[in-house]
């Protein structure tokens, strides 16, 4: 196997260990960011985590969305939005070293794999945010 | 003036790395400025010389005048060595052997790129911690339970 395959199997593995939170994190989404405005910004993180070639970009957008909301809306409401940032710079922080440790990546290499676990996640979060309201119909 | 894709990297790992880390820091240490100062800090950091002008006349200013902005004073005085800290840094980045204008050029030009990573990390990291320092409602105790229960 190659080094590129490697590594993009060793990012889905760590991505597949993390779905559990990714449904989490977008059904709490679906509670605390409602409404087509919360959809765009939702859609935004995901186009943010996707074009992103720094970590860092998406880590600020996360600080400033959560900053711009009053008190216990959006992403404020149930401390989403902190707590969505610290699991995307601790936990998967601590995947992705575990990955770059497997693959003895270099920096550039590290950071990459960070991105891509982060992508891979905010997509999968992003689908359940999408499909919570039609489950949440379902159930009633 | 157009960084190779090599400079290109190196600030982004420098940016994702220790700016990120110092910005962090720096919010910490420090007691937070108003909205219309970090937004001052954002327009100006595109450009290195607009950005340390304003951050020298900032810290220029009595701010004592007023208990609401007393800190001030401290915030520019702290930012403008960590400005200076970002242009002795740069000198990495600086080809050797250049005339002394252009030398001055690309230090100005390359001590921008890293001021602008690292203002735009400090006024996010500002703008959260004012969210989370105005006091954040505590998560109720089955939904922080609910997302961490699989983080273990």
């Amino acid at each position: 196997m190659n080094r590129e395959m490697q590594l993009v199997r060793a990012v889905a593995l760590q991505a597949d260990a993390v779905s559990a939170n990714a449904e989490d994190f977008g059904r709490w989404a679906a509670d605390a960011i409602t409404g087509d405005a919360g959809k765009r910004q939702i859609k935004g993180l995901e186009k943010i985590a996707n074009s992103a070639l720094k970590v860092s970009d998406i880590l600020d957008y996360i600080k400033r969305q959560t900053a711009k909301c009053h008190p216990n809306e959006s992403w404020r409401k149930d401390d989403f939005g902190a707590s969505l940032l610290k699991f995307v710079s601790e936990d998967l922080r601590r995947r992705c070293d575990a990955v770059a440790q497997q693959l003895e990546a270099a920096d550039v290499e590290r950071q990459r794999i960070h991105l891509l676990l982060i992508r891979e996640f905010v997509r999968q979060m992003a689908a359940h945010y999408m499909f919570a309201p039609l489950a949440a119909g379902e159930r009633r | 003036m157009n960084p190779s894709p090599e400079v290109r990297e190196r600030i982004g790992l420098l940016s994702d790395g220790a700016l990120y880390e110092r910005a962090v820091e720096f919010v910490q240490q420090h007691e937070l400025v108003a909205d219309a100062q970090l937004n001052g800090l954002l327009q100006y950091a595109q450009e290195w010389h607009d950005l340390t002008r304003f951050v020298d006349r900032q810290r220029q200013r009595d701010w004592a005048q007023s208990s609401r902005t007393e800190h001030y004073g401290q915030f520019y005085n702290d930012l403008h060595e960590a400005l200076r800290q970002l242009e002795r840094e740069v000198a990495r980045f600086v080809l050797a052997g250049l005339a002394r204008r252009e030398q001055q050029a690309q230090t100005a030009f390359y001590a921008g790129l890293l001021a602008r990573e690292f203002v735009q990390h400090l006024v996010a990291e500002a703008q959260f911690a004012q969210t989370v320092r105005s006091g954040e409602q505590p998560a109720p105790a089955a939904r922080r339970q609910g997302a961490q229960r699989r983080q273990r």
